[in-house]
């Protein structure tokens, strides 16, 4: 009987102690399940018609089991500068969309085994079977998504957010791009204008607009230079010299057969969720030069050469931020100011919120002044290089998470060297790669780097918090380099 | 016995959550999409030829790939861009540097007569003035005057974006441009710089 008690307190402890588990299990899921429930969704679906140009055939997407049209562009995997480098093409797509909505991706014929889906901080983790994988998105985002571990043919996914009165067809002061291919070359635009290139619209042309104010160039549509030979036409698909209170918003920019938005010498310029994919030869994403209070932020660039850059040709640079970007650097640097440094000062300059998907090439963060300029207040903060494989190809012996340089270059055309004072680092992540360094070097005894913090340091899962624990270069005439 | 009224409770929630799970499914399932497609066409640009004068033949190019130089460049537009025989090639000098100079040698002393100044003639590049001079130089020292300086518009309808300058003969071996202003960049353009 005694045993009969025991036995009987035990099953009701054991029932008790499951069911707890149960209760608690179903609640969490349903907290979880009741954060992640699917909203209703409006979806915008741009299909450009009649192209005259393969689209991207093997990855087929849609969203909410609709298809999206998925383009082709070229991308360069050469890890060496060339004239003329060989590049090959990889799927792009965009949509507009609000609420919840499920994206899915089929690969005819090839099983999927692994996926990943960056940038890595949104946490992804795609449902896969067979030769389709899906997930949900409940946010506007700006993916690449690499199938089976191979960077060939990532497909670049943009979902934005729905557009908010946009212009109409006959509007005043609109120079106006529908739907559809325009093979249109130079497009004219006059200050107060605003070039609306639609969504669903793919402009074979360029905007160089010199002297304007108030010029807005927006929408959902590429910009394609892929009809242009790179050293023939050259041409700049959006290029501002001069000009002041500038938009660009939603545009964007593939296979510039040059820079793809270049701005000179402009004040006031405003450039929001820009995407950028280059292949060729110089195919900088976006370049300021001589420019005062410009905010680029929410943009995407993928380029075979610089990836944001600021320089000083002509005249003071002063209040240039770029936040909440996400990059892709094949070539060259991902966040570069210099080399040309011909303004005298080069100042309060801020990279902010930046995601490196990957960088195969040369330094993430840097400062190369090989001119006159005094280089001061540069801050860069929360950055993450997911993929950190600097110093291929040509950029042996580049392998820098951060450099800081003042040397003559191929590029100088001051007499004199500059100095660079004042620089800050905060929140730097390296989260996989290969070890990368951090390089100091100054020019001479009155030509120095002055006043370096760097605090929040992690690489390769490693917390760097002083000199000695991490894999520091530092050459001569520098002082004040303080790591916490 | 007493354990009964909890059992009782953790079942009454282990229901509740199951169905609280169910409702969110349902409701999960239910969500509804709207959708907008936005499908485009080919638009039609309709480009027309300008009907130009055919040029002046002003006898051989002395300039025609021989060695050039100048006071700087715009990225890659590099100076033999502007002499090798293919006008869609430019040099273009350095931003914001007026001047921009631009000189050819042509090896050695010969008669010159007129200097004609090509760039692109696409519509794409659009009409523009360019501002220069003219000077020449037997030893690339000293130079004086041949042309001086005036402004000269570039328009692809009415002159095809070449300008000729004609002058009295002199007798030079290095003759140089000299850019002052140009209205659609921002230094001095030359798609071929010809000397006869």
């Amino acid at each position: 009987m005694i045993h009969d008690a025991i036995s009987g307190k035990m099953s009701i402890k054991v029932a008790v102690a499951v069911l707890l588990i149960m209760a608690a299990g179903l609640i969490a899921y349903d907290v979880y399940a009741a954060m992640h429930i699917r909203k209703d969704a409006q979806v915008v679906l741009y299909d450009p018609g009649p192209l005259g140009q393969a689209a991207a055939n093997d990855r087929v997407i849609t969203v909410d089991g609709k298809p999206v049209f998925t383009y082709a562009t070229a991308v360069n995997f050469n890890r060496a500068w060339s004239q003329n480098p060989k590049t090959e093409k990889t799927p792009v797509a965009y949509f507009d969309f609000s609420g919840t909505v499920t994206v899915k991706v089929r690969t005819p014929g090839v099983k999927i085994e692994a996926v990943t889906i960056r940038p890595l901080s949104l946490g992804i983790k795609p449902v896969i079977k067979d030769d389709t994988l899906s997930f949900r998105l409940d946010k506007p985002a700006k993916l690449t998504i690499e199938i089976n571990n191979n960077l060939h043919r990532a497909i670049h996914l943009f979902a934005n957010p729905i557009e908010t009165d946009p212009p109409k067809e006959g509007d005043p002061d609109v120079v106006y791009f529908g739907p559809g291919i325009h093979d249109v070359g130079k497009i004219e635009v006059q200050s107060n204008q605003t070039v609306y290139i639609a969504g669903g619209a793919v402009v074979h042309g360029f905007i160089k607009a010199t002297g304007l104010d108030n010029v807005k160039i927006i929408g959902r549509g590429i910009i394609d230079g892929s009809v242009y030979d790179r050293w023939k036409d050259g041409f700049v698909p959006i290029d501002l010299q001069k000009c002041t209170n500038c938009t660009v918003d939603g545009i964007t920019i593939l296979d510039p057969a040059a820079w793809a938005l270049n701005v000179f010498t402009c004040e006031n310029i405003t450039i929001d969720n820009v995407n950028i994919i280059t292949a060729r030869s110089n195919g900088d994403g976006i370049t300021t030069q001589s420019c005062r209070n410009l905010t680029a932020s929410n943009c995407f660039v993928r380029g075979w050469d610089d990836n944001l850059v600021v320089k000083g040709y002509d005249g003071d640079v002063s209040g240039i931020t770029f936040d909440n970007i996400i990059l892709w650097t094949d070539l060259a640097q991902s966040c570069e100011v210099g080399y040309e440094t011909r303004a005298n000062i080069i100042e309060d300059v801020a990279f902010k919120n930046i995601t490196v998907l990957h960088n195969f090439h040369k330094p993430v963060l840097s400062i190369h002044n090989s001119d006159q300029a005094l280089v001061r207040n540069v801050s860069y903060s929360n950055i993450v290089v997911e993929d950190a494989q600097m110093g291929q190809g040509d950029g042996a012996g580049s392998n820098f998470l951060i450099d800081i340089m003042i040397a003559e270059s191929q590029w100088s055309q001051s007499e004199t060297r500059g100095n660079v004072r004042d620089i800050t680092y905060d929140n730097i992540k390296v989260l996989d790669g290969e070890l990368p360094a951090i390089h100091f070097q100054g020019f001479d005894e009155e030509h120095t780097v002055e006043n370096v913090e760097i605090t929040g340091l992690e690489v390769l899962g490693r917390k760097i918090g002083d000199i000695g624990s991490g894999k520091f270069y530092l050459g001569d005439f520098i002082k004040n380099i303080d790591v916490r | 016995m007493k354990a009964k009224p909890v059992v009782i409770l953790l079942v009454t929630i282990v229901v509740a959550a199951a169905c609280g799970a169910g409702v969110i499914s349902y409701i999960d399932g239910n969500a509804k999409t709207t959708f907008t497609t936005v499908t485009g066409t080919i638009h039609q640009y309709v480009k027309q030829k300008p009907k130009l004068e055919p040029l002046e033949d002003l006898g051989t190019n002395l300039a025609l790939n021989l060695e050039t130089s100048s006071s700087g460049i715009t990225q890659d537009k590099a100076v033999d861009r502007a002499n090798d025989g293919d006008v869609l090639t430019y040099w273009e000098g350095t931003p914001d540097s007026y001047p921009n100079s631009l000189w050819v040698d042509l090896r050695s002393v010969k008669s010159v007569k007129a200097v004609r100044i090509k760039l692109n003639p696409d519509p794409i590049w659009e009409k523009r003035s360019q501002t220069f001079s003219i000077t020449g130089s037997t030893d690339d020292k000293n130079y004086t005057a041949i042309v001086d300086t005036a402004e000269y518009v570039f328009d692809p309808d009415t002159n095809g974006n070449v300008v000729t300058i004609k002058f009295d003969a002199v007798d030079v071996q290095y003759v140089k441009l000299t850019f002052t202003a140009n209205t659609a960049a921002t230094a001095g353009q030359a798609g071929e710089f010809e000397v006869y």
